[in-house]
């Protein structure tokens, strides 16, 4: 080739490479092989080795990327602004930002980035830090692997499975933000676990002597001593088949504003299931429905506890050493004196 | 027989037979199964004390006994449930007052005392008392006893008056006889003295040399010769096979004949009934003077467990409903022997459950209970239906069926009056058909509450068939179940915080879990439960297994399951229980000790009764000081009783 014509050239290359991006671009989610890019016909010299050249030099500038299907070599338009990114890069930068940005909301463990990358550890904690001081990736915390170091790209929102869902805040489990969901729920099903009737209300018409007598009687109680709330609730009638399902409840959830946060029926499940554990709801209608527990233990004026943990012996840190004639007795025990004393 | 449990059981029989008694107890006790001379020597009681006190003990059924024939030895065992029992005394005695009256608890109350009595002494006793004779009881009643007890348990009443109520010879032979129809008190066989393993070599010997020709020979007789040894000693402790007597009053015409051969008769005939019309203007039927009574505490449980199901029932559904479900379970305890079988060599009763239908229960149940107020009605049903509706319609046909067969006065007419209780008019002269429809409105509403019983969760009843408005069982086993889960939890609850018992409903649900599984199914985080499952492992209440997951058992390399242990857990709080109990009684003990002497002064005869002038103001304050202290610490063995009831007997 005449040296006269090498400028001209490299301008026609240079032309072509521009005309072909923007070809390309037109349609950026195509993977496009050689064939195609030759039948776009932007380099008028038709030979393969200069499209080869625009595209050689289209790819080192981050333009274009080389991928690999089963049969053949196929390329990528990337788009401007992200190949913009790539410039600033230094070939190890940019390698590592390629497998940061390509395992996407998932983020990536940086063993595994080393094993793909194959770079010096500390080659890579330097680019690391370089493309993190450029708030090009951040690092984020992924709850199946609490120890773990994962980065993802800056731009991107973690998944929700790495994140662990709603129940997680900056990859701590927010227990209070459950404690209270599981509250609201609760009270949802307890509002149709029972019927709410007022004693006096009930049954005006029919009633015999007897009847309004024990009524009477029972009013006359109540001011001295106001019942408990609990203890005014009526069972629904047998055969009630109108408990709440978990469908329903998560449907409520949505329906009622409680929180921004969606969640899936799955996730009311999981609510569902330590509300059930902390027996405060019980399953009905052979475990599809709930229904709220009428009075849950420890939630009476007297608190949980038994004859055993009432008695000093019950909760004594010492239990195990006491003994007629030990160290610790019955008759030496300051707890039972405390006790007592009260 | 744990530690603890002996050391409650002498500090109870300490309590209540003084010190001769529980250190002859104590030694059986320690020892198990001894001899005479044995026991002199370990007891170092002369031998005219120590058959003292074994006479009492024997008296009280807490010292069992028997004598080989072949070797003449008598051999003594302590029998350390009946001792227990004593701690529940105050129990059975209200239970009895409940459902008899106050006299019936005296009565309890006195057998309690006595250990076993002659339905003859009991009698005089009752009639000396009402004649005015201050010296009462003293039949086959040893002098120990009576002694030892005015110290212990008698301070309510200190008079023969207030223990002998002014009764008459038919009431306290009628209230006797109700107590026995229910159960709570027995007749005292001879089997009943002597210890189980005895009972059962006897029945063994005896079956083989009477029904097997003394030899058996191969698996199939094997099975047949323990069913019958089985039943021989069911035989020997129940009685004549029906376990509860059904009040048929019979017959025995042994006015003839010594008191020896009366016994003989009992134990073939079932209570020795005697007609003596001469005696009382109703002609009621009177028990046999030679009948030897005892409190049956296996009975009694039973009892004790129906009222705590009661209570769980009254809080999972409501008071109304769990007052159906206390008539249901009273009528269904007449079935019901004990709560469980814990001598060996009994056969399960795997028989068909006890069963009950709605028409018992509506038949006793108390008529001016509002069954029909206590039951919400849906806003709207899934079905359309308004539930209550649908029961009526379903007992009302339950009811056509039924309706010729059973009650001529309600299948007359029945679809016209089924109209005309709909526009709410009723004639006047039918008021025959009226009480019908009422009775029948009334058990499809003690229908509607046991049908709530069945459906709960927690399965207070369990559905058998259709007949008589429904047929109910009742899941004992799975219900002691629920009740030692829940006192476990609150066990747990009350020790390790909410969050623990959460945890151990998730491992009890899932089974073994890892660390890290049980914080995402309980919500929690995984550092914050670590301590709380450390701190429970450490208490026992729940276990963890390592499995390695290679031969080197790293524990780096090693997987870490927890798991809770329902059973295990159950006999380490019972042990607990135990020890508990011992604890406030050895407390109660010393808290006595420190105002003994103004007890003393305040017991001497002259005081009595003029406190105000002979105590000073310090020594009243300390006396009453000590009265509440006893009284709470007395309290809490009795709570800590009913938690044995839960964990042990129901």
């Amino acid at each position: 080739m005449p040296s006269s014509s090498s400028g001209s050239h490299a301008a026609m290359i240079e032309k072509a490479k521009t005309a072909l991006y923007l070809r390309c671009s037109e349609n950026p989610d195509h993977l496009y092989n050689q064939v195609e890019l030759s039948a776009l016909g932007v380099v008028p010299t038709k030979d393969a080795n200069d499209l080869m050249q625009c595209i050689q030099i289209l790819t080192n500038e981050g333009r274009f990327k080389l991928l690999q299907t089963d049969t053949s070599i196929v390329w990528k338009v990337v788009r401007e602004e992200d190949a913009a990114k790539y410039k600033n890069l230094s070939a190890d930068e940019a390698l590592v930002y390629n497998h940061i940005e390509s395992a996407g909301r998932e983020g990536i463990w940086t063993r595994t980035l080393k094993a793909r990358t194959n770079l010096h550890q500390t080659v890579q904690l330097r680019c690391l830090k370089s493309l993190e001081g450029r708030n090009m990736i951040k690092s984020m915390v992924n709850v199946k692997y609490p120890t773990r170091k994962y980065f993802i790209l800056s731009t991107l929102q973690p998944a929700d499975d790495t994140t662990g869902g709603p129940w997680f805040t900056d990859g701590e489990l927010d227990v209070e933000f459950i404690e209270q969901m599981s509250a609201q729920i609760e009270k949802y099903i307890f509002s149709k676990s029972f019927v709410r009737v007022r004693p006096t209300a009930s049954k005006k018409d029919k009633m015999s002597k007897t009847q309004a007598e024990e009524m009477r009687n029972k009013d006359l109680q109540e001011k001295k001593a106001p019942l408990n709330v609990r203890d005014t609730l009526l069972p629904m009638p047998p055969g009630h088949m109108d408990y709440p399902t978990a469908s329903e409840i998560s449907k409520w959830v949505r329906g009622s504003g409680l929180t921004p946060v969606p969640l899936e029926e799955s996730q009311i499940r999981q609510l569902l299931d330590i509300l059930y554990y902390d027996g405060r709801i019980e399953k009905v209608m052979g475990g599809i429905g709930f229904k709220a527990v009428r009075r849950p233990i420890g939630d009476d004026e007297e608190g949980v506890g038994n004859g055993l943990t009432e008695a000093p012996c019950g909760r004594c840190p010492v239990f195990n050493l006491c003994e007629e004639g030990g160290p610790v007795s019955a008759s030496n025990c300051e707890y039972f004196k405390t006790w007592l004393d009260v | 027989m744990s530690q603890h449990a002996s050391e409650l059981c002498v500090l109870l029989v300490d309590d209540i037979y003084g010190q001769l008694s529980s250190r002859v107890f104590a030694t059986l006790l320690r020892y198990g199964r001894l001899n005479l001379p044995t026991l002199v020597q370990h007891t170092r009681l002369s031998s005219r004390q120590l058959k003292h006190g074994l006479a009492v003990l024997i008296q009280q059924h807490l010292v069992l006994h028997y004598t080989a024939l072949e070797e003449g030895i008598t051999y003594y065992e302590a029998d350390w449930m009946n001792a227990y029992s004593l701690v529940r005394a105050g129990k059975i005695i209200k239970l009895a007052e409940d459902k008899f009256g106050e006299a019936a608890g005296g009565i309890i109350s006195n057998l309690l005392l006595l250990g076993h009595t002659r339905v003859g002494d009991l009698s005089s006793a009752y009639a000396a008392a009402a004649g005015k004779a201050k010296s009462a009881i003293n039949g086959e009643v040893s002098e120990d006893a009576t002694e030892n007890k005015a110290n212990g348990v008698t301070k309510e009443h200190d008079s023969n008056r207030d223990r002998y109520p002014l009764m008459t010879r038919g009431q306290l032979h009628s209230l006797l006889q109700d107590l026995m129809n229910v159960g709570y008190i027995e007749e005292v066989r001879e089997e009943h003295f002597r210890p189980h393993a005895d009972n059962f070599n006897e029945a063994e010997r005896l079956v083989k040399r009477t029904q097997f020709g003394g030899e058996i020979r191969g698996t199939k007789q094997k099975a047949e010769f323990d069913k019958a040894v089985s039943k021989k000693l069911k035989q020997w402790r129940d009685g004549d096979g029906s376990s509860a007597p059904k009040g048929v009053k019979r017959s025995l015409n042994d006015s003839a004949g010594d008191g020896r051969g009366k016994r003989a008769k009992l134990s073939s005939c079932r209570y020795g009934f005697v007609d003596q019309e001469e005696d009382e203007a109703e002609g009621s039927v009177l028990l046999n003077d030679d009948l030897v009574l005892r409190i049956n505490y296996d009975k009694c449980t039973v009892a004790l467990r129906s009222m705590r199901l009661v209570e769980l029932a009254r809080d999972a559904i409501g008071e109304t409903t769990s007052k159906v479900y206390a008539e249901l379970l009273h009528r269904l305890e007449a079935k019901i022997p004990r709560c469980r079988e814990f001598l060996p060599g009994f056969e399960e009763d795997s028989g068909p459950a006890q069963t009950i239908t709605t028409l018992e229960v509506s038949a006793t149940l108390d008529k001016t209970l509002d069954l029909a107020s206590a039951i919400g009605s849906a806003p709207e049903g899934r079905f359309g239906t308004p539930s209550g509706k649908k029961g009526d319609e379903a007992a009302e046909d339950a009811n056509d069926e039924e309706g010729a067969e059973d009650d001529d006065h309600w299948g007359n007419g029945n679809g016209e009056d089924h109209w005309d209780d709909d526009s709410g008019i009723k004639m006047g002269d039918e008021d025959q058909d009226a009480k019908g429809e009422d009775r029948r409105y009334r058990m499809s509403e003690v229908q509607q509450h046991i049908k709530l019983l069945a459906e709960d969760p927690r399965k207070f009843v369990r559905y058998v068939s259709n007949r008589g408005l429904g047929e109910w069982a009742v899941d004992f086993d799975n219900l002691a179940k629920t009740l030692i889960q829940t006192e476990l939890e609150n066990t747990i609850a009350a020790r390790f915080g909410r969050v623990a018992a959460r945890l151990v409903r998730v491992l009890l649900d899932k089974g073994k879990l890892d660390e890290k599984q049980v914080a995402q199914i309980g919500m929690l985080r995984q550092k914050e439960i670590r301590s709380t499952l450390t701190a429970m492992q450490e208490a026992g209440h729940i276990e963890l297994q390592e499995i390695p997951r290679d031969n080197n058992r790293q524990p780096s390399r090693t997987m870490f399951l927890w798991y809770f242990e329902p059973e295990r857990c159950r006999q380490l709080v019972l042990q607990e229980t135990y020890k508990a109990m011992a604890r406030c009684l050895q407390r109660a003990r010393e808290e006595k000790k420190e105002v003994q002497l103004v007890i003393d002064k305040a017991e001497r005869s002259d005081v009595i009764g003029k406190e105000d002038r002979y105590l000073m103001k310090a020594e009243i304050q300390a006396l009453q000081r000590w009265k509440d202290k006893e009284e709470k610490l007395l309290g809490q063995v009795g709570r800590l009783d009913a938690l044995v009831g839960v964990l042990r007997d129901y």
